[in-house]
């Protein structure tokens, strides 16, 4: 198999840069390659076999509604169970694309027929979203499957958005962006350290970056949409604070990889950016959307970018359109930081020509 | 030294001892964007950003009712704008890629135009005659440049015409019709933006622009299929079926021919949706939404068997 081959010469150019210390388990290597040329797996076939996995559940869960199944409480209790312990067993004993969709339904289902039965015998809502918390951080230290960790994950964070909303704590969304932010940066920018921590933690990097994204993307919207939960306006910079922080401090990083040394330059560049990010200080859900499209450009992750441009599109639109100013002052503000960015590029495409020259 | 990828750093430094200092290295340098891609992606940011950000002040600022200002002021000034910013496109020595993003915000102003046009003259901001407007006078600029945004652009005027169209001057068109339309439109573009750059050897467009229109296409067939299965609407239920079967066909083909894996999933898939909606409308009861779970597990999970097979194929 040429791949293998270019594997192997792969490894040997490490092995002749790292010299003597570098040890490696060649055979797990190559043996884990050929596995992985098995399993293979693309975004189609991951969003393909989540999609699956949902619709299934739908079906499922309709079956469930008809028959009146739900009527038993204890019943349900112990299917939802059954279903979450064989989804995580089935993937911890056959880690096989095959099984994801398969895996994926009956993990779902099993979480609505868990807390189903739970709600049918009066439990405290809050405890019922503690305990399937519990159930999805144990599930991924059981099993490090990419998309049984990506849901352990988004069930996480919707546990904890839940928790916040249906006990009218609104002002602590603030915190959850907080949170996820920072975490999501620290996993982007210690990419080396973590996945040469443990053998778990580097499979389980993949699934929480995505995760990651796509819960800070949930407390986004949240913020973003206006009324779509009461949180008071007047707070709602709380959130850019550490948002806000955190861009400048990743300009400063890419500031060190563009090379810019002149203090003009530097000058220019942070106060042109200080005044972009002061205009988005009531507005965390476009901020937010700037450090996943940052942080994904630095470390080349592609779905990321993606995800991050889509978001500020749709942050940047729903921004203005919830905007209580008139139209003028809308017109002024827009044209005012288009001018900025114009003037930003103005400043990169002289700065390229600059080093041509040079 | 071979291509290394972020898969085989993680897979390596999962046997072996390599440090984090090395892995962090290796990263920075394979892996990380480095100076001049930081350089490309950033002037294309700010670009963007800057005029998405002037175009929406200027179409706000219209938007905004100026009792005061004379109409011919009002569509004089967003006409020497388009035409400012169409000379600069002709005749100033920026890149290509600026260029084409200029064009874009320029063929955004001819909406606003048509849009102040409507304010004025009171057509309503959303008769589909507005953007049949915009769309016939940017068709020129969209052939010329050549720039995927702006075909994206110019294909949504196109689908909003179309349903606007039906919504507002015909009546007696079925939903299901509407669909079949859309369907086979955005199949033209589609089959357009493939066989181009096999006859002409143009630049090749990119993939996700294709695979927009593809998911587009694809998406309004199912809906417009699983409508007909609900609705019991009889001929244009079956032209809809025999158009869909015909063009899933050769989808499946180009996508085994091209490798893509897009085409291999999105049409299945959209397949699954169609027959479990089939087999609701034979019977709706507790056995069927059973059975139908089983089914889209079972055929999804085939599915996916055969593209990693495939793909096995397509790397040796």
């Amino acid at each position: 198999m040429d791949k293998l081959i270019s594997k192997k010469a792969l490894l040997d150019s490490i092995r002749l840069s790292e010299g003597a210390k570098f040890e490696c388990n060649e055979k797990a290597i190559l043996e884990e390659y050929k596995k992985q040329g098995e399993n293979k797996s693309s975004l189609a076939i991951k969003v393909l076999s989540i999609f699956g996995g949902f619709l299934a559940t739908l079906a499922f869960l309709g079956f469930l509604a008809i028959t009146g199944l739900y009527n038993s409480e204890l019943g349900l209790l112990i299917f939802g169970i059954g279903f979450i312990v064989s989804a995580i067993w089935l993937n911890k004993k056959y880690d096989k694309l095959i099984i994801d969709t398969f895996s994926i339904s009956i993990y779902v289902s099993g979480f609505t027929l868990f807390a189903f039965g739970l709600l049918e015998m009066n439990f405290d809502e809050n405890i019922i979203i503690l305990l399937i918390c519990i159930i999805a951080i144990s599930s991924l230290i059981i099993t490090q499957n990419f998309i049984l960790s990506f849901i352990s994950i988004l069930t996480i964070s919707a546990c904890l958005l839940t928790l916040i909303i249906s006990n009218d704590l609104h002002d602590l969304i603030h915190l959850y962006i907080t949170v996820s932010t920072l975490l999501l940066t620290y996993l982007f920018l210690n990419e080396a350290k973590i996945i040469s921590f443990s053998k778990k933690l580097s499979k389980l990097y993949n699934p929480i970056r995505i995760g990651l994204i796509i819960s800070l993307l949930f407390g986004l919207i949240i913020i973003g949409k206006r009324h779509l939960t009461p949180i008071s306006q007047n707070n709602i910079w709380l959130s850019s604070i550490v948002i806000i922080l955190v861009i400048i401090y990743l300009i400063y990083t890419i500031v060190k990889i563009n090379e810019i040394e002149a203090i003009k330059n530097k000058v220019l560049v942070y106060s042109l950016s200080s005044l972009i990010l002061l205009s988005t200080l009531f507005s965390p859900a476009i901020s937010g959307a700037i450090v996943i499209i940052l942080l994904s450009f630095l470390v080349n992750y592609k779905t990321g970018l993606a995800i991050g441009i889509i978001s500020i599109t749709y942050f940047i639109s729903q921004y203005y359109y919830d905007l209580t100013f008139t139209l003028l002052t809308k017109s002024i503000i827009l044209f005012t930081s288009g001018i900025m960015f114009l003037l930003l590029y103005l400043f990169t495409t002289k700065k390229a020509k600059h080093n041509e020259k040079i | 030294m071979t291509e290394i990828e972020r898969e085989d750093i993680q897979l390596i430094s999962r046997h072996s001892n390599l440090s984090k200092k090395s892995i962090d290295k290796i990263l920075k340098e394979e892996i990380y964007s480095n100076k001049e891609t930081w350089h490309k992606f950033l002037r294309l940011f700010f670009i963007c950003l800057g005029i998405g950000f002037t175009t929406s002040g200027i179409i706000f600022f219209f938007a905004y009712n100026w009792t005061d200002l004379h109409k011919f002021i009002k569509i004089g000034l967003i006409e020497s704008l388009i035409i400012i910013t169409v000379l600069i496109v002709l005749f100033s020595k920026i890149s290509l890629d600026i260029k084409n993003i200029l064009l874009t915000g320029a063929s955004i102003l001819v909406g606003v135009l048509f849009a102040v046009f409507g304010q004025i003259y009171q057509t309503g901001a959303n008769a589909y005659d507005f953007f049949l407007g915009w769309t016939i006078f940017i068709t020129i600029w969209v052939a010329i440049s050549n720039f995927a945004p702006l075909w994206l652009v110019f294909v949504t005027l196109i689908n909003t015409t179309l349903i606007l169209y039906s919504q507002q001057v015909v009546q007696d068109w079925s939903e299901v019709f509407v669909f079949t339309l859309l369907f086979i439109v955005n199949m033209l573009f589609l089959t357009v933006s493939i066989l181009k750059e096999k006859v002409s050897g143009e630049t090749k467009s990119p993939i996700w622009f294709s695979n927009l229109l593809a998911l587009a296409a694809v998406s309004y067939s199912a809906i417009g299929i699983v409508i007909g299965i609900f609705d019991k609407s009889e001929t244009p239920f079956f032209v809809l079926l025999t158009i869909t079967i015909i063009l899933y066909g050769i989808g499946i083909k180009y996508g085994l021919k091209a490798k893509s894996g897009f085409y291999l999933s999105i049409i299945p898939f959209s397949i699954i949706v169609i027959i479990s909606a089939f087999l609701i409308e034979l019977s709706d009861d507790a056995g069927m939404f059973f059975f139908i779970s089983l089914f889209v597990i079972g055929s999804v999970t085939l599915v996916i068997k055969n593209l990693i097979n495939l793909q096995k194929k397509w790397i040796n």
